[in-house]
């Protein structure tokens, strides 16, 4: 079967990585800005599908229909974000005769509306988060409507969906603003300015469960995820298992999951997300009816493939997996590399990569499409790299992260490595005692060793202006014989730029 | 003898350097950066310690340097350096709203001419899955409104500038 992979960056490496494994053809799309780009360098063919701006690409429905077609592709895999979730989407390729890698158009039109969602999980069983089922109504003013709630709560997007077009409004005079904040936002991302109000759950954990189904009846449960390392309504921490969930809680975590991928009878790969609150009660949010970001660490103590799963049912293979044949082992744990200013209160950065060094070795996996000199652009999302590790256990699973955390080295994009490393080694991420609102109060303490590598990084540029105005490399190239004219050249390379 | 005046998060370190001696706040170190196969990779020494070190020029004075999975920027100046001229540069008009970083523009909720209140929303920017709000620090009229709705812009572009109330 011929993979046409509607998506770029790291996504569309890990899922052409897997068609190459399986000896399946792959095609990878790319907008003008990405030509040249890993992902087209990587599949047998790369057709470009448009301009820069993602709407006229990656989200251009028509130009990736015809570039299946001009590639002979028979299936279309489409990543996640974009075009993932679209139902119109999923329709439009089976109409063309090509295959859906996901979940059919039906299934993506009930999750994409988030309160269609939550009456179906209600009727399943699941237990729902009280609030109107209906979205909030234009007409009635926001505060007719504030009489009637309790705050804080949650505005969130109909259609939403990635994080997006949610707001919290804490008391009645925030409401209204919240509401117009939150209906533009969700109006930009995904041409439908509906929202409907949910009960904030405090110190809730987000837990999410990994669902594979054949279409025809049968839905394996392949773990869970532990996703409560947010900032912006936007994960950057995950792993596998959720710490310290008891026995019991687990069994009910899957046991709604199940509920729900049998009630749907679900096809490929999808997660139901939940929140649980400190009393232990367990709360369906949304089913995101794609492969996910933090995949990666289900992968890692399953040991299954999820993208070659999904892509052998959609080859028509069946199901052969049985629930009793999976078995988790370990844990793994994975941080997201975002380009993101911290000095800049984690705007998204840009610039070109310079430098770049990836922490390799037992354990670890770096799932990416950066390479030196790329430039890294504010046209798409801030993701660089994912750093996924797996231990024997939580605790080793730590220490792995906190060396190849380390080891990672980029040069000309800033990043968020150094906010994750202080993450990583806070002592209530490492008891596990952490919920969505865990970064919002967290305050990066600056250890010792970081201080002493301050002092090192001052008298380094000290030495390195020094070197470079007093031309102190010919001196050394004179007298010592080991230092080549190549390495004077790094000298003079500072020299440019001043 | 060179005297280096390096900022890096806020902290102040002074490094002196006199032929092959090196003194960090007065203190003399054994620090020493070997330039290795690669534009701006060095080998950092410290005593026994050796690190990869990346380091950059980023703009006039500002280095980046990456070395033990940090980021860091420092600002150098140096002893025959006027940080007044400096100091002109970085002042910014509070009358003008510029792009904090590169997007593009979502929407502009203002025209020229308007009268705008204290927080009114001006522009909204979207980049890399964010939105901003820009709004007005002050009471005021909008001189002039920049930039358009679908235009791309670049960091430090200017997107609306107003005119203080009297």
């Amino acid at each position: 079967m011929k993979i046409l992979v509607a998506n770029r960056g790291e996504i569309a490496l890990r899922v052409l990585g897997a068609c190459r494994e399986l000896g399946m053809p792959c095609v990878a799309v790319y907008s003008e800005a990405d030509r040249g780009a890993p992902h087209a360098r990587y599949a047998d063919e790369s057709v470009c599908i448009g301009p820069a701006s993602a709407s006229e690409s990656y989200l251009n429905i028509e130009a990736l229909l015809a570039a299946a077609r001009q590639s002979g592709a028979q299936a279309i895999h489409p990543g996640y974000g974009f075009l993932s979730e679209n139902a119109a989407f999923a329709h439009a390729v089976e109409q063309a005769g090509i295959t859906f890698i996901g979940p059919g158009p039906e299934t993506l039109k009930l999750t994409g509306d988030k309160l269609a969602a939550r009456q179906f999980a209600r009727q399943a069983g699941l237990p729902v988060l009280e609030g109107p089922d209906i979205p909030i109504d234009a007409e009635l003013s926001a505060s007719n409507l504030a009489q009637q709630i309790d705050f804080p709560v949650l505005i969130k997007a109909v259609s939403g969906g990635g994080g997006r077009g949610i707001r919290i409004a804490y008391n009645r005079t925030e409401l209204e603003s919240m509401v117009t904040a939150a209906r533009q936002e969700a109006s930009a991302a995904f041409g439908d300015d509906q929202v409907y109000l949910e009960p904030l759950v405090r110190q809730a954990r987000h837990i999410e469960v990994q669902i594979l189904g054949d279409g025809n009846g049968n839905v394996l449960i392949l773990g869970e995820r532990e996703c409560s390392i947010q900032r912006r309504m936007q994960k950057l921490i995950e792993e596998a298992p959720a710490p310290g969930l008891n026995t019991a809680l687990r069994q009910r975590l899957y046991r709604y999951a199940l509920q729900l991928g049998q009630a749907l009878n679900y096809r490929s790969l999808g997660t139901v997300e939940f929140l649980l609150d400190p009393q232990g009660e367990l709360y369906f949010i949304e089913i995101n009816p794609r492969i996910q970001v933090e995949h990666p660490v289900t992968e890692m103590v399953t040991g299954i493939d999820l993208v070659q799963a999904q892509l052998r049912l959609a080859d028509g293979q069946p199901l052969t997996l049985r629930q009793e044949q999976v078995r988790q082992h370990g844990a793994a744990i994975e941080v997201r590399v975002l380009a993101e200013d911290p000095q800049q209160g984690f705007l998204p950065a840009t610039g070109e990569i310079t430098y770049l060094n990836y922490p390799l070795g037992p354990g670890v996996r770096i799932d990416g499409a950066i390479s030196p000199g790329m430039q890294v652009n504010a046209e798409y999302d801030s993701l660089l790299v994912k750093i996924i590790v797996w231990g024997e256990d939580r605790i080793r699973a730590l220490a792995r992260m906190r060396r190849a955390l380390d080891e990672f080295q980029l040069g000309g994009v800033q990043t968020d490595l150094d906010f994750l490393k202080r993450v990583v080694e806070s002592p209530r991420f490492v008891a596990g005692k952490i919920d969505t609102t865990y970064l919002d109060s967290f305050q990066p303490v600056l250890p010792e060793a970081a201080l002493v590598l301050e002092k090192n990084a001052a008298v380094a540029t000290a030495l390195l202006l020094h070197h470079t105005r007093s031309d102190w490399h010919k001196m050394i190239d004179t007298q010592n014989k080991t230092f080549s004219a190549w390495r004077s050249a790094a000298w003079r390379e500072q020299m440019s730029g001043y | 003898m060179s005297l280096y005046s390096v900022q890096i998060s806020g902290r102040q370190y002074q490094v002196e350097i006199r032929g092959e001696q090196v003194r960090l706040n007065g203190q003399q170190v054994n620090i020493g950066l070997l330039p290795l196969d690669h534009p701006g990779l060095f080998c950092f020494t410290h005593g026994n310690h050796q690190r990869d070190m990346y380091l950059y020029h980023q703009h006039n004075g500002t280095y980046a340097i990456t070395t033990e999975g940090r980021q860091l920027v420092a600002e150098v100046q140096t002893d025959n350096e006027n940080n007044s001229e400096q100091a002109v540069d970085r002042s910014t008009d509070e009358d003008k709203l510029h792009a904090p970083m590169p997007g593009v523009v979502l929407k502009v909720h203002a025209a020229d001419g308007e009268m705008v209140g204290v927080g009114q929303l001006l522009v909204t920017l979207e980049s890399m899955k964010m939105q901003m709000e820009f709004r007005s620090p002050f009471e005021g009229k909008v001189a002039q409104v920049a930039v358009q709705p679908g235009q791309k812009v670049e960091k430090d572009t200017l997107l609306v500038s107003l005119e203080r109330a009297a």
